[in-house]
């Protein structure tokens, strides 16, 4: 008790402080740790989602060629951090729903679905999935994740975009003038 | 794209061997300029289990020394998550109990039940259609809650009632109410403070640890499914070239060259 006493008032307070201070910056480290794991084993999740469905659709023995191809070009293209983080940003920049390419996706794909519907679904599971997990693989797109892309990638339509964005990386990047999955309208 | 593939077909398979294709021309290694795989004179011998078409294959795709050291560069430029699963684990017991965490908190409660990789690709199969929402928060209850411990079962409770923070505000609120005790009944305000803080110092280190740790299985578990899923992507594009270029070809080469 004498110690008590004898202790500066201003002291003990001045300790208080800095060990809350330091406490509440580790707990806040430590919190965005743990944020980080659970984003990671979700896009570990999501990833392999991807994969299943990959090879769902390019095991199969009816699709045509054009559309394994496209879609192995499209999870290459998601699969690099950089081409991704600018894909993204175009999404949300600009209007690619109303691309040609976008419209052509929606067209194939519901021509697919009216052939084989658990392919169709595959196909697009592999499109949405695919971009979920790199969405939360990359640190470098968490702000446009965080911001904007979470809130327009529920719309529908947004899935055709963002095929449509990888679309016409892959052919920069290639050079390749093949046929692609678009078809444009009448 | 063919550096590419060629850096990680070098990543995956990427044994002694192998590496001596990257090393300096010298004296100990006189066939590295021709693109090689260069060998010691003492094991020259070995050079006859290489057969005639392996060698053939190796001389033609070997990059020259420019293109080595991109290729080094790739591999190592990489996290060293790939690099580390190669890595022999067998004396290894952290490691190895980790992985075993790691496997226990990816499978979850659902198919912890079910024995194998089996079930773990049973339940990827049959909630491929089930949206991704199933499948996030799945995977959100299996890091909030690893292990059914107790302990663990405890910190689910706080975390509950108290949010996110809570176990962290707890304990420093128990310490702190700790040294204020202590100082009251007569043990020295220095000397008690120091005790809080090194308790506080010791949880935040072990908590540090665990963290950083789950982090980085998290991360390793990912780079796996990259690694398979490139694998799988590559060998794919390759085969759909292989064919366009057996269409591109002239059907009547062949006999051209009989004649």
């Amino acid at each position: 008790m004498s110690h008590f006493s004898e202790l500066d008032f201003s002291t003990l307070v001045a300790l208080a402080a800095v060990f809350c201070a330091l406490s509440a910056h580790l707990s806040v480290k430590l919190a965005r740790l743990r944020r980080r794991t659970v984003q990671l084993k979700t896009a570990n999740d999501l990833l392999k989602e991807h994969y299943t469905a990959l090879q769902k659709v390019v095991d199969h023995p009816t699709i045509p060629e054009k559309y394994k191809e496209r879609l192995l070009h499209f999870s290459e293209i998601i699969s690099d951090e950089k081409a991704f983080a600018d894909l993204l940003q175009q999404v949300v920049q600009e209007d690619l729903y109303r691309d040609n390419e976008a419209k052509g996706y929606a067209k194939n794909l519901a021509q697919l679905r009216a052939q084989d519907p658990d392919l169709a679904e595959a196909f697009s599971s592999a499109v949405r999935s695919g971009v979920a997990a790199m969405m939360l693989r990359y640190p470098s797109v968490e702000e446009i994740l965080e911001s904007t892309m979470a809130r327009v990638y529920a719309a529908p339509r947004r899935e055709g975009a963002v095929f449509a964005g990888a679309m016409r990386k892959s052919r920069s990047d290639h050079h390749n003038d093949h046929d692609h999955l678009a078809v444009a309208p009448a | 794209m063919a550096c590419r593939i060629r850096a990680g077909s070098r990543g995956l398979y990427h044994s002694s061997f192998r590496g001596a294709l990257l090393r300096e021309p010298g004296i100990h290694n006189p066939s590295a300029g021709d693109g090689l795989p260069g060998l010691s004179p003492c094991q020259q011998k070995a050079r006859h289990a290489l057969p005639w078409r392996d060698k053939r294959y190796r001389a033609a795709r070997a990059p020259d020394q420019r293109d080595a050291r991109f290729c080094q560069a790739i591999w190592r430029g990489q996290t060293g998550l790939v690099r580390n699963l190669r890595r022999r684990n067998d004396g290894h017991r952290p490691r190895k109990r980790t992985e075993e965490m790691a496997v226990l908190v990816l499978e979850g409660p659902v198919s912890r039940k079910s024995t194998g990789t089996g079930a773990l690709k049973l339940h990827y199969n049959s909630s491929l259609y089930n949206g991704t929402k199933l499948i996030m928060l799945r995977s959100f209850d299996a890091a909030v809650c690893p292990v059914d411990s107790v302990s663990s079962q405890v910190y689910n409770t706080i975390v509950k009632y108290l949010g996110p923070h809570g176990p962290d505000a707890l304990l420093a609120f128990v310490i702190f109410a700790g040294v204020l005790g202590a100082i009251v009944g007569g043990l020295d305000p220095y000397l008690a403070t120091g005790f809080g803080i090194a308790i506080y110092g010791l949880y935040i280190f072990r908590r540090w640890g665990a963290e950083r740790h789950a982090e980085r299985m998290a991360e390793t578990e990912i780079a796996k499914t990259e690694l398979e899923l490139q694998r799988y992507r590559e060998s794919q594009l390759l085969k759909i070239e292989r064919a366009k270029v057996k269409a591109l070809s002239p059907p009547h080469a062949g006999k051209g060259d009989k004649k």
